[in-house]
């Protein structure tokens, strides 16, 4: 199988300045600085094959946006080796960036004062992009992402929603095999999230995109990818199929009910207390087989119920999870 | 409160540990180009004249009124008026228990003796070991340059006020702070001291304002001025600060009135 | 080549779009610069013109000096000043990160979508006052304006390397500030004859921050007076400052990518 991306015991070391306390401090740091290191990613390794779209997860501070930046070239490995279609990012610079796509959800590509067009003419100079080519790709993206009608009109004035389309449109302009997202639907409300993971999945099965995608919300990687990576604190803890991660964590959602009265410990079958405050109650659903309507009939039969609701399990929730249900788990 | 603003202000600046040293280079390395070019003239002779002043008296005079009296950064307090102009803080301001220009005031004069006790004075000192420098040799000429120095900081505020309540009209605070830096450098009397000025562009230049912010100050402190004459100018010094905080409540008071009606 | 050509073109047409957007303070901005450099030029004039000269300068000279240093300063940093300057912020808040997956080189976009075209009103203050100080000045023939030519795009190359790379400093997490706040002071020595400076400012000029190469020793060259140190030949040499200098902003721009990305190990 011909891989996309590969990872090969990768670990990135940062050196960072140790600023020194004290009224002399400013100085000795001046002089001398005193430096640390801090590992980000540490011996990491995992492939991707072309095609596949994988969803990149961990808590803050697990070093994803380092493994993405290593990807995309912005930084080089301390060690180890990465590759995207059997070259290094940092050695081809050039030519690794024509191939590759990059959306950052908070740091706009977009010329924010002037009119979308302009961004697309500029990329189509930048990418030495042929006009049958630009014209083809241009067609093609304002039909599917829906930009023309605001294709004219200056990016300052865009909504959010109509931003990140037109942000999409633009890594996607000179036709990149891989496409990098990190955080796309940052910021945009519940309708803007669904167009953009839409046209994510329809680009993606036309096109034959590799895709990697960091984000929060789990929304995001459950209607984009097929695969999950999850790191912590610098390594892999998970890596394969968004189904064996389900079955590998087990519980899934999250029931929280909240009470009128102060209220005792309070069972429910098929479920797990795992917080008992006397106003709020927290149950995990443990196994599949407990359904929606199991639950809603024993809800009835407890008074005093202000309002319950069944939650997602947040990505630091699902690290735990899977740190909790055993070791490590590579399946590829 | 207006020692609380000033003494805040001064705190903010300590903040920033890395500027006082770069400061005090620059002004150095300013102050020895205009010594230079000073030491240059006084080589070809030109000026020896009863009415010169030497050469010690004029390298003096050029880091009194160049690095000492003048180290103010009138551009911070444009901006800031520009910006509450647009923002609409202006109107906000109003309903503040301390009037907006005294705040201003009190924040700017933080800001001054912030740079002259960290920048200003290090930098004098340094310059009086490397040139000639005079030390004011009579007690009463020392007090009357302190009364100068006060006057003159304050016309200098008060004339970057009035640049800067001309954003309300103009609404550009960068072309301002580049007309107010293009009179300084004739009218102040710095590197050109205003008895080289050409008739009448000399007399014009000692009744404006500017002559108090750099010129009189040193000249004072230099003692080259008659105590007699000396207390007239400072008479005039203050009625330079009325006029110019008549002309500026008016502007204000038209500037609030336009916000006002404007809804701000 | 030509399509780092293209590339360049295109970036600085939509920037000169963006800053057209501000067009109503533009002319008002341009006239307030030029009517403060005339006037603190004019503050030389006056001290000259009555005191005969300065250093066996006559004001014309003086003046012809300050408008060539205010034009290949002002050429020098339309290209390098403002968008280096920025450099360390955009640095930190990663949006120079997003220059690294481009195609093009980060110095080509950094240069170009950021030319700044305010410096029109320096470059038009400075060519006039040029040529209304020099028609007398210089015996000008073919060998002596092209001189001017060459003197001029070196001198504005020196200028836009020495601003490039204070701010390729900041990817050696350098805070450059201060560094700048230094450059434009030493600048100020650029304005005069050097020769009037004290000897270790002189050998700071022309040897250790090579400032006197953008101004003085071109001028002295072209109007016969003394350059110190290097003497006469430092005005041959001019023709070279302008390859060299970019050499090092190149060396100096590597040499930060490189430990931007962490490359060195």
């Amino acid at each position: 199988m011909e891989f996309a991306i590969e990872v090969c015991n990768v670990t990135k070391t940062y050196k960072i300045a140790n600023n020194r306390d004290g009224n002399t401090g400013w100085f000795h740091s001046l002089v001398k600085p005193e430096r640390k290191e801090l590992t980000a990613v540490s011996d990491l390794s995992f492939q991707v094959s072309t095609g596949d779209s994988v969803g990149y997860l961990g808590p803050n501070g697990a070093g994803k946006s380092t493994m993405i930046k290593m990807m995309t070239g912005i930084l080089v490995p301390t060690s180890g080796t990465i590759e995207l279609r059997g070259r290094q990012p940092h050695l081809h610079r050039k030519e690794n960036a024509q191939h590759i796509g990059v959306v950052f959800g908070q740091r706009s590509q977009l010329w924010w004062e002037l009119p979308v067009v302009d961004s697309f003419e500029l990329h189509k100079i930048m990418y030495s992009l042929s006009n049958y080519c630009y014209e083809r790709n241009k067609n093609y993206l304002l039909q599917v992402l829906e930009i023309k009608n605001f294709w004219n009109q200056s990016v300052r004035q865009l909504s959010l929603g109509q931003r990140m389309r037109a942000e999409l449109a633009l890594a996607l302009i000179h036709e990149p095999k891989i496409l990098f997202l990190d955080e796309p639907t940052i910021g945009l409300d519940i309708e803007a999230k669904e167009a953009v993971r839409k046209i994510l999945r329809q680009i993606q099965s036309e096109r034959e995109l590799t895709i990697i995608l960091t984000s929060h919300d789990l929304q995001d990687i459950r209607e984009i990818c097929s695969k999950v990576i999850i790191v912590n604190g610098g390594e892999l803890i998970f890596e394969g199929t968004l189904d064996t991660l389900r079955a590998q964590m087990g519980p899934e959602r999250r029931l929280v009910i909240t009470f009128a009265k102060p209220t005792g410990e309070l069972r429910i079958a098929g479920t797990a207390l795992i917080s008992n405050d006397k106003f709020e109650k927290h149950y995990l659903i443990q196994d599949r087989a407990t359904s929606s309507g199991n639950i809603l009939a024993q809800l009835k039969d407890i008074d005093n119920i202000v309002d319950f609701s069944v939650r997602e399990l947040t990505i630091e929730e699902i690290v735990k999870s899977v740190y909790r249900n055993g070791s490590i788990v590579k399946c590829s | 409160m207006f020692l609380n603003i000033v003494t805040l202000s001064f705190k903010v600046n300590i903040a920033y540990r890395f500027d006082f040293i770069t400061g005090i280079i620059s002004e150095i390395v300013r102050a020895v180009a205009r010594i230079a070019i000073w030491a240059a003239v006084y080589e070809t002779n030109i000026l020896i004249s009863s009415a010169a002043p030497s050469f010690s008296q004029m390298t003096t005079h050029l880091i009194i009124s160049g690095t000492l009296v003048t180290r103010w950064e009138f551009q911070g307090l444009i901006r800031s008026i520009d910006q509450s102009v647009k923002s609409g803080d202006l109107s906000i301001n109003l309903l503040h228990p301390i009037d907006y220009p005294i705040y201003l005031f009190a924040r700017e004069v933080g800001n001054y003796i912030y740079s002259v006790a960290i920048v200003a004075l290090p930098a004098v000192l340094i310059l009086s070991f490397w040139f000639d420098f005079d030390w004011p040799d009579k007690f009463s000429y020392g007090l009357l340059f302190v009364a100068f120095w006060f006057v003159g900081f304050t016309i200098f505020f008060l004339i970057a006020c009035l640049f800067g309540l001309l954003t309300i009209w103009l609404m550009t605070a960068f072309a301002i702070e580049w007309l107010l830096e293009a009179l300084m450098p004739i009218l102040a009397g710095i590197l050109v001291p205003l008895w080289l000025l050409p008739e009448p562009l000399a007399t014009l230049a000692r009744i404006l304002p500017f002559a108090w912010i750099g010129y009189y100050p040193s000249q004072i402190y230099l003692g080259r001025i008659e105590l007699g004459v000396a207390w007239i100018l400072l008479v005039g010094g203050v009625l330079w600060v009325g006029l110019l905080v008549c002309w500026i409540s008016f502007l204000w008071h038209r500037a609030t009135k336009q916000f006002t009606v404007h809804g701000g | 080549m030509s399509s780092k050509i293209r590339l360049a073109w295109k970036l600085a047409s939509l920037g000169f779009r963006v800053q057209l957007q501000f067009k109503g303070s533009f002319l008002l901005n341009r006239i307030a610069q030029v009517i403060a450099y005339g006037s603190s030029f004019g503050a030389i004039f006056i001290l000259t013109y009555r005191i005969g000269g300065m250093a066996g300068w006559v004001w014309r000279e003086l003046l012809f000096l300050m408008s060539f240093q205010l034009l290949s300063y002002s050429l020098g940093a339309a290209f390098c000043f403002v968008q280096f300057r920025e450099l360390e912020s955009n640095v930190r808040k990663g949006t120079f990160d997003l220059l690294l997956v481009k195609p093009a080189p980060a110095w080509l976009y950094i240069i170009f979508a950021k030319f700044n075209f305010d410096y029109i009103g320096h470059v038009c203050l400075a060519l006039t006052l040029m040529a209304w100080s020099s028609i007398h000045l210089v015996d000008w023939n073919f060998i002596t304006v092209l001189y001017l030519f060459a003197a001029i795009l070196n001198s504005a190359a020196l200028t836009a390397s020495m601003l490039l790379m204070i701010g390729a400093l900041s990817l050696f997490g350098i805070r450059v500030y201060y560094l700048y706040v230094i450059f434009f002071s030493v600048l100020e020595f650029t304005r005069y004859p050097i020769v009037i400076f004290p000897l270790l400012l002189q050998v700071t000029v022309v040897v250790l921050v090579p400032l006197a190469f953008m101004s003085y020793i071109p001028v002295a060259y072209l109007l016969d007076h003394p350059i110190p140190i290097v003497g006469p030949m430092g005005g041959v040499f001019v023709i070279f400052v302008g390859p060299l200098s970019i050499c090092a902003a190149t060396f100096v721009w590597h040499r930060g990518l490189v430990n931007y990305q962490g490359a060195g190990g």
